[in-house]
């Protein structure tokens, strides 16, 4: 059994007395101890599909079951799991001690759990200074540290994130990624993530799954899908000496000042071209491959969208 | 979904009067508005008895339960608000909690404001001549009656506030106001029109009202009066839970309970 199964999956709401189709017959499954990253440009379905996980949406039809239960009628299995988004808030008058206290208290956890718990995720989350704050006088990044450690109060299986790292300064970013990939490991949680920072996914995430238009277009492990999606890559050369233009044209080479630049595709022998460069006398100063990133396969598939 | 799971209940209940603590100007509110209404009131009926009239004591009592119903009600409609304007509705209902653990943590910690809030207001009514410490049973028993009406209020308020949404949070304000003004609180029913004695009969508090302007003033409860207000406020209790339910079911179909954060 997997830990995420998502079913046939299709939801639609009324727009100006029209349907609108928000999840066109979705179905993956998330394993256990996997990162997995769901992408797609606003308005894809994903924020839809999260909150039929967290049971606070029904779909039309089709199902989506966490440890074999579905969230919105088996309560309980909500407290295995744990939802974070970048829009995590609670209530302004409140101090982040109270909040973790609550949860803590309402996640059954006794006195003594409660402040081992709470400790350890203080220090973890370094907001021992923001205990005695109230949430409303915390910035963009002290709540985010605040939510995260909430997050983790339940010790839970799996970890629900929609863009974890929205609106957080890049050394928070870099930390909190780094925590996300330390309790994947070393706790084996189950997470499944939604970012539009790819190369966070890219770093991140062991699969990928795409989404547009309610539809899933593309899942597989990030090289797979990027492998799937292009099938060439760029050898940028940079020369002390542009000569012999014509040869370079001729090898496919598109000349831009000193830097060549030239599609490789699957069969080319990038040793066989540094050679040929060689003997015709080229000094090479500098080469390196620029294999597509997530960023080029978003790019190019929010574009196939638009058109 | 009708379960409780009595940690998540506490914490619930703990974290409503901490937030009382932590909005200490939230406690004067509450208080500010019941306590100088009774005083306004209590003037006037010391005012009447050197008129020669009971009208001053009739308001007094009347305003005294009508305070009590609104305060309790509105508590607890107030809260689920204070949850969605402060975006941390999703995090409690994520966290487990049932819908049914919701509702009862915040009826518990809205009884518990308002019965110390009714304290305060018959102390106060004590010194314009209603005479609270012969008059006890009488009026736990009315209290009771009123309590089971409000919470039944409070239920089906905060169904039309899950279906309809945070732009409807008026409500939880101004809905009673709508019942207490049907329940015709400062009038005998037999001088309205019959269309509106007939409404009149179905509201909560009508009977509730009936029974306070009478033992104001001769101190005797009507235990027939007290029973048509125990069956009205049964029957809008017992219809109050379905319609909660139903209204999350179809919130959570429409996609209205995602919205409310």
């Amino acid at each position: 059994m997997s830990t995420i199964e998502v079913k046939n999956v299709t939801k639609k709401f009324k727009n100006n007395g029209k349907d609108f189709i928000a999840l066109n017959n979705v179905s993956f499954n998330v394993e256990k101890g996997e990162i997995f990253g769901l992408l797609g440009p606003n308005g894809a379905g994903k924020t839809t599909l999260l909150n039929i996980m967290i049971g606070i949406l029904y779909p039309d039809n089709g199902s989506i079951k966490v440890f074999g239960s579905d969230p919105a009628k088996n309560r309980d299995v909500l407290t295995k799991i744990s939802f974070l988004s970048a829009e995590s808030r609670f209530h302004w008058a409140l101090k982040p001690k109270d909040i973790l206290n609550f949860f803590a208290r309402s996640y059954g956890l006794n006195k003594e759990e409660r402040k081992k718990k709470i400790e350890e995720l203080v220090e973890l989350f370094e907001i021992k200074d923001l205990l005695n704050k109230k949430f409303d006088y915390l910035s963009t990044g002290e709540r985010m540290r605040l939510a995260f450690a909430k997050s983790l109060i339940n010790d839970p299986e799996v970890l629900i994130l929609d863009e974890p790292t929205l609106g957080l300064d890049p050394d928070i970013s870099i930390k909190i990624r780094n925590e996300i990939k330390r309790i994947n490991k070393e706790f084996k949680k189950t997470i499944l993530l939604t970012s539009h920072y790819m190369n966070e996914v890219e770093f991140l995430a062991d699969r990928i799954a795409f989404m547009s238009h309610g539809k899933l277009l593309d899942i597989g492990n990030v090289d797979e899908v990027l492998r799937k999606h292009f099938s060439s890559y760029d050898l940028v050369v940079t020369l002390k000496e542009v000569k012999d233009k014509e040869f370079l044209n001729e090898m496919g080479f598109e000349i831009k000042g000193k830097v060549i630049t030239k599609k490789m595709y699957s069969g080319e022998d990038i040793n066989e071209i540094l050679s040929a460069l060689s003997s015709k006398k080229f000094n090479i100063i500098d080469f390196r491959m620029k294999k597509p990133t997530l960023d080029d396969y978003f790019v190019e598939k929010a574009r196939g969208d638009k058109n | 979904m009708i379960k409780i799971n009595f940690q998540r209940l506490i914490a619930l209940i703990y974290r409503d009067l901490l937030l009382n603590v932590r909005m200490k100007w939230r406690i004067v509110e509450t208080l500010y508005f019941p306590v100088t209404t009774i005083i306004i009131w209590g003037l006037f009926a010391l005012y009447s008895k050197t008129i020669a009239t009971e009208a001053g004591i009739i308001v007094l009592v009347v305003n005294i339960f009508w305070q009590f119903a609104y305060l309790s009600q509105s508590t607890a409609n107030m809260t689920i608000m204070d949850d969605t304007w402060s975006g941390s509705f999703r995090q409690l209902i994520l966290s487990g909690i049932t819908e049914f653990e919701y509702i009862i943590a915040r009826l518990i910690s809205s009884t518990m404001i308002s019965f110390v809030i009714m304290i305060i207001m018959l102390l106060t009514s004590y010194f314009f001549g209603f005479d609270i410490f012969t008059l006890y049973k009488e009026i736990i028993i009315l209290s009771l009656v009123t309590l089971i009406s409000s919470t039944a209020l409070a239920v089906l308020i905060a169904s039309m506030l899950i279906n309809f949404g945070r732009e409807y949070g008026f409500l939880a304000w101004t809905a009673l106001q709508l019942f207490v003004v049907l329940s015709f609180p400062f009038i005998d029913l037999n001088v309205l029109p019959f269309l509106f004695q007939k409404i009149a009969m179905l509201m909560p508090f009508t009977y509730i009202f009936i029974a306070a302007r009478e033992f104001s003033v001769s101190n005797v409860l009507d235990y027939n009066v007290v029973i048509m207000a125990l069956i009205n406020s049964t029957i809008y209790f017992i219809l109050s839970w379905p319609i909660y339910f139903y209204a999350f079911r179809l919130a959570r179909k429409s996609g209205k309970l995602a919205r409310l954060y």
